[in-house]
């Protein structure tokens, strides 16, 4: 037997099972997810873990210091033979005395479907006006390797922000960046070759064909509390637009650009018939509490490039809050968006949830995978069998990205913390982890070459149009970029 | 003659010749560097003003790995740590300055063949000089120039090595200095390669083999063009003209040294210092001696031709030794008299302020002529917490903004000290937005993640506070106060029975506020709203009325002091009462306290001064400050006189 290991007769056993942090406790996990290395938080000298399920050899752990470091090898061997089976984890804890005590045997499910392989996010302080360090990084969800995909400190300063994908596709994607002169431009990188398009986009969503771009055109104003949460965010105005990458061109749609409202946070469906989006009433700001969004969608016929009629699936009075980032599963089923009190911005909201909208039964329901604090920033699995999210639960402060498994019957799994490979790592990391995304891959454009592209690019796009219509909201127009270098994508 | 006394003897070289001199001067000139560090320097103020961030965890450590230099960054960050014991950062540096004087000198003696004992001295004065002026990082340039002329002397030691082992050799310690040091280390160990080559009479593919990969890997490793951070490692401006200083004075002063004593050879006809043999270039097809064992063999019997040339004086041993002496004292005086006392005593009132030493702190604030942002902010609060407040404001203001909260309007240096004050006044979202700022820019530092703990202690957020005290309790030498304190939240999460916590507690806001920057004013009534027993909102209240002179609300909320259990009227405000009685006819009710007589007395006299300068520029209220610099009369004519509101 194995030093520390539990003699079976002599264990004491403990009729309840033992607190571990992260809670990896009562999930359903991917197969190809990294060890889920956990603390155990029960007194004692001497820790021991075993992990075992119907096939496979056990991975036995032990630990003076109730830091439970799983064998990455041993761990994916076991994971991949028993996909679709219980993994169980029996934990026993060395007393004072010398008396080992056996804890109720935690139990997880291993899910047959996979998790993108790759998580990209922003890491950032709890910010307010000033940055300095800002970056967007990946993660290999199937190990611990964490790169930088773009630094600021690359691109002399200045802030990073929204990262979005094609179909998860790594090598195609677009970053907006801000802090440069106007107009703050956004990197816009398809099938590995990268060009700055100088246009101030705001938030983006990737039609599926990849010729279209939605993005909103947002006039932001953080500001403060003396109580409760310290920072908002206030949107003034905001319109939804259309880049198209073919042309390189900006179009707004007058749906999409209504002269009395605000919309914001576009996002395609998957079969790229709808555009779903929220939009509130413009109101001024000493009525920002009063402001809440519709969730909202509007069909639309890339071949004939026709927009039909926006479409409210659930008003703000039906709903009692404010609807933000509608994300469609890719069976185009499932609306995942957050619902908070008021306003746009789910991640200083406290209040903020994560709703699920039923597109076969038109039904709203609140997730039990919320927590009190706020829960935003969500991103579904190519499959559609994962969630992503961010969530402020562990201390009310730091947002940390949680994962859930989702059923074909759109229940929602208790949700688990990104793995690490130190247990302790969210006890001491003073960043906030922003937009995490799910890929299929890791990106494997370099960092230089973003960086590049934004400070002395080869490739620069100069779109022609506005991103904001007059008032009076003219007809939908396309305007051709002139005098510039065509961009020539070549999707795959 | 014994054998101990023999000439080729070394304990008789340590007893004769240049080394009598030269041992005790050297032991004597680093007790020096020592005490000058300890106690006029005082690396402590440095510690706490400068904030030095390091933790004892691999995350951090894993940062200093990505980039050429980081390493080193790592080392002096390390120890800019033990600085928070003045005796043990000066320790610390002396030890370092020895260490690079000894690399020195044998450098020194394998390049020149003389031992230059100054000249090996003067790299570590620079830095010290340079540390006088608390600008920069001179632990990092210190340490990489300890690689530098480590290395170099590694590559001297190593020129005697056959080719295929001496180039791929060099190579790799060019790389591991680049790596460990950056590329300024990695120059001035080339400088020195090539000034051996050019001893040597090495040819051109020999110096090229030596130095083509050397100055290639950084272009390899950072592009072209460099990045500037690679380029000015230490700051730009003055602290990289101290570091190119720091630099540069050896390869310098070795250049010197050698010209000169190679012109002092040729004059006498022999070898380049009185004391060591010159170093030969390499007859043709023949190697070069070992360097140790051309430099380690002292001739201490001049030749024939020495004795028959013209001695000059400066030639003697004696006038080198005066010279020497002479040489050192200047460049101490030069060093001494180059200490910033400004900068200096900034640095004190972080030190003050972080141990909470109000008085010493109003001590230091006193010596400054101007007051930066930070330092009236944090005397304000020290003159709250000596109760003197509405008592000595003007000393304070007088030299300063005369601003009490300026939020983000006067910089990011002015956040952190503010924070202090917004969480002790019950601001607590306030005080938490300016120390997030304050960690962005400066980074993370213990100071700053403390009072982030508090505030989220205060905000009934245990854990995130816990989160902050982790990484402050992986500071070295300061973090078992943040472990303590941590052990006490998981028992207590809210603190309570913690004085100042419990203080906090009770006054904080109870509204909100919605805004984009809140006025100091409004943020002290809300906090006095919200708790009308908040002494400290009462107090800056009160001041904040006499740095805008607004004499009516200032007359108004004096009514109040009694609730606040003053035995007296303020200084400030009996002042402030009088001149508002005679400039507006302000009416006043104190509820039974007085203005007492010596104010009324001395206000006569500063209106008779004011009468007799009617007509006169404002410099001539100058001429009063002397008798009335610190009274709220002088602060009001100087600055507030002139505006139009002046008169309501």
């Amino acid at each position: 037997m194995a030093q520390g290991a539990v003699e079976g007769e002599s264990a004491v056993v403990v009729g309840r099972a033992p607190t571990l942090f992260p809670d990896y406790a009562g999930i359903v996990i991917p197969p190809n997810i990294a060890p889920l290395n956990f603390k155990v938080e029960e007194p004692g000298t001497r820790y021991r873990a075993e992990f075992h399920s119907l096939k496979g050899r056990a991975i036995t752990v032990t630990s003076r210091n109730s830091a439970i470091r799983i064998p990455v090898r041993a761990w994916r061997e076991l994971v991949a033979t028993n996909v679709g089976d219980l993994l169980w984890c029996d934990i026993s804890v060395r007393d004072r005395v010398g008396r080992w005590n056996r804890f109720t045997t935690v139990t997880n499910l291993i899910a047959r479907e996979e998790i993108d392989r790759c998580l990209v996010y922003r890491l950032l302080k709890p910010l307010y006006s000033v940055y300095v360090n800002i970056g967007i990084y990946q993660r290999d969800i199937e190990s611990f390797s964490e790169r930088p995909v773009l630094e600021n400190r690359h691109t002399q300063g200045g802030c990073l922000n929204c990262h979005t994908f094609l179909n998860h596709r790594p090598d195609t994607f677009a970053i907006h960046t801000r802090g440069s002169a106007n107009p703050q431009p956004m990197l816009l990188v398809i099938s590995n070759a990268v060009a700055r398009v100088d246009k101030t986009l705001g938030y983006l969503s990737w039609h599926p064909s990849g010729r279209l771009l939605a993005f909103s055109a947002n006039k932001f104003a953080l500001f403060y509390h003396t109580k409760g949460e310290t920072r908002d965010v206030f949107d003034a105005r905001s319109n939804l637009g259309i880049y198209r990458i073919d042309s390189n061109a900006v179009v707004v749609p007058t749906v999409l650009a209504l002269p009395d409202r605000n919309e914001t946070w576009p996002c395609w469906s998957p079969d790229g018939k709808y555009l779903y989006y929220c939009s509130a009433p413009r109101l001024p700001v000493d009525q920002f509490k009063q402001v809440r969004y519709d969730l909202m969608r509007v069909a639309y016929d890339i071949d004939q490039d026709r927009w039909g009629d926006p479409e409210v699936l659930l008003s703000a009075e039906q709903s009692g809050g404010s609807a933000a980032q509608p994300k469609v599963s890719p069976d185009n089923r499932w609306v995942l968006f957050c619902l908070a009190k008021y306003g746009n911005f789910p991640i200083y909201q406290p209040s903020s949830d994560l709703f699920v909208f039923d597109l076969q039964t038109r039904q709203c329901r609140r997730l039990s995978i919320n927590s009190e604090q706020a829960d935003s920033w969500h991103c579904w699995s190519a499959n559609g069998r994962w969630i992503v999210f961010s969530s402020k639960r562990l201390d009310g402060l730091f947002a940390r990205p949680y994962f859930s498994y989702v059923d074909r019957d759109g229940q929602f799994c208790k949700p688990f913390v990104l793995p690490q490979e130190d247990p302790s790592f969210y006890e001491h990391y003073l960043k906030t982890f922003n937009v995490p995304e799910l890929v299929l891959g890791p990106i494997e454009v370099k960092e230089s070459a973003l960086a590049q592209a934004l400070l002395d690019p080869l490739k620069s796009l100069k779109p022609t149009g506005e991103t904001r219509p007059p008032e009076a909201g003219p007809p939908s127009t396309i305007v051709e970029g002139e005098g510039q270098k065509r961009y020539q994508p070549s999707l795959k | 003659m014994t054998p101990n006394s023999a000439p080729g003897n070394p304990s008789s070289r340590l007893l004769r010749g240049p080394w009598v001199f030269q041992i005790p001067l050297v032991f004597g000139c680093f007790l020096v560097v020592f005490l000058y560090l300890w106690l006029r320097i005082q690396p402590a103020g440095e510690y706490y003003s400068q904030g030095v961030v390091f933790f004892l965890n691999g995350g951090f450590f894993h940062r200093f790995l990505t980039y050429p230099g980081g390493l080193t960054d790592y080392g002096a960050a390390f120890l800019a740590q033990l600085n928070s014991s003045s005796w043990l950062g000066a320790l610390v540096f002396t030890g370092l300055g020895a260490l690079l004087f000894l690399v020195a000198r044998r450098l020194c003696r394998g390049m020149t063949g003389c031992d230059g004992p100054l000249i090996c001295l003067a790299p570590i004065l620079v830095l010290l000089a340079w540390r006088g002026r608390y600008d920069g990082q001179v632990l990092t340039a210190t340490l990489a120039l300890l690689l530098a002329l480590g290395a170099a002397g590694l590559c001297a030691t190593l020129a005697r090595r056959p080719p295929w082992v001496r180039w791929p050799a060099w190579w790799a310690v060019g790389c591991l200095l680049f790596y460990l040091a950056g590329l300024w280390p990695l120059w001035l160990c080339l400088c020195f390669l090539g000034w051996l080559g050019a001893i040597r009479g090495s040819t051109w593919p020999n110096v090229a083999g030596a130095f083509l990969p050397a100055l290639l890997l950084p272009v390899a490793a950072l592009g072209w063009p460099l990045p500037g951070k690679a380029l000015t490692p230490w700051g730009t401006g003055a602290p990289l003209l101290w570091g190119g200083l720091a630099f540069l004075v050896c390869p310098l002063g070795f250049f010197l040294l050698a010209w000169f004593s190679r012109r002092s050879a040729v004059s006498q006809g022999r070898g380049p210092c009185p004391e060591n043999r010159p170093l030969a270039p390499a007859a043709a097809g023949k190697p070069n001696p070992p360097a140790h064992r051309a430099v380690a063999r002292p001739r201490l019997a001049k030749s024939p031709s020495a004795r028959t040339s013209p001695v000059r004086w400066w030639r003697g041993a004696g006038s080198r030794q005066f010279l020497t002496l002479g040489g050192l004292l200047a460049v101490w005086a030069l060093v001494w008299g180059l200490l910033d006392a400004d900068r200096k005593t900034l640095a004190e009132i972080e030190y003050r302020a972080a141990l909470k030493q109000y008085e010493p702190l109003l001590a230091a604030a006193a010596r400054l002529k101007v007051l930066p942002p930070s330092v009236e902010i944090r005397a304000q609060w020290a003159l709250y917490h000596t109760g003197r407040l509405s008592q000595d404001l003007f000393t304070v203001s007088s030299r300063g903004r005369g601003n009490l909260l300026p939020g983000l309007e006067l910089g990011i240096e002015a956040c952190l000290p503010q924070s202090q004050t917004l969480l002790e006044l019950g601001q607590v979202n306030e005080a938490e937005h300016l120390a997030q700022e304050a960690i962005e820019l400066l980074g993370d530092r213990p100071d700053a993640l403390r009072l982030l703990a508090d505030v989220n202690v205060l905000k009934d957020r245990p854990k995130a506070a816990a989160v902050f005290l982790r990484v402050c309790s992986e500071v070295p030498f300061r973090g078992a106060a943040a472990a303590a304190r941590l052990a006490e939240l998981e028992r207590n999460p809210r603190l309570t029975g913690d004085p100042e916590m419990d203080l906090a507690r009770s006054r904080l806001t109870t509204t909100d506020l919605p805004h984009d920057a809140l006025p100091g004013e409004v943020m002290l009534r809300q906090s006095l709203d919200s708790n009308p027993k908040n002494q400290m909102a009462f107090e800056y209240l009160l001041a904040h009325y006499l740095l805008i002179g607004d004499f009516k609300r200032l007359a108004r909320h004096a009514g109040q002091l009694q609730d606040f259990s003053y035995l007296a009227v303020p200084r400030h405000i009996e002042e402030a009462l009088l001149l508002g009685q005679k400039l507006q006819g302000l009416e006043f009710e104190l509820r039974g306290l007085k203005i007492r007589a010596d104010t009324i007395q001395r206000f006569d006299r500063f209106r008779n001064a004011i009468d007799g300068m009617a007509g006169q520029g404002a410099d001539a209220l100058s001429t009063l400050a002397p008798e009335f610099g610190d009274t709220f009369w002088l602060y009001y004519y100087s600055r507030l006189a002139h505006r139009p509101d002046a008169s309501n």
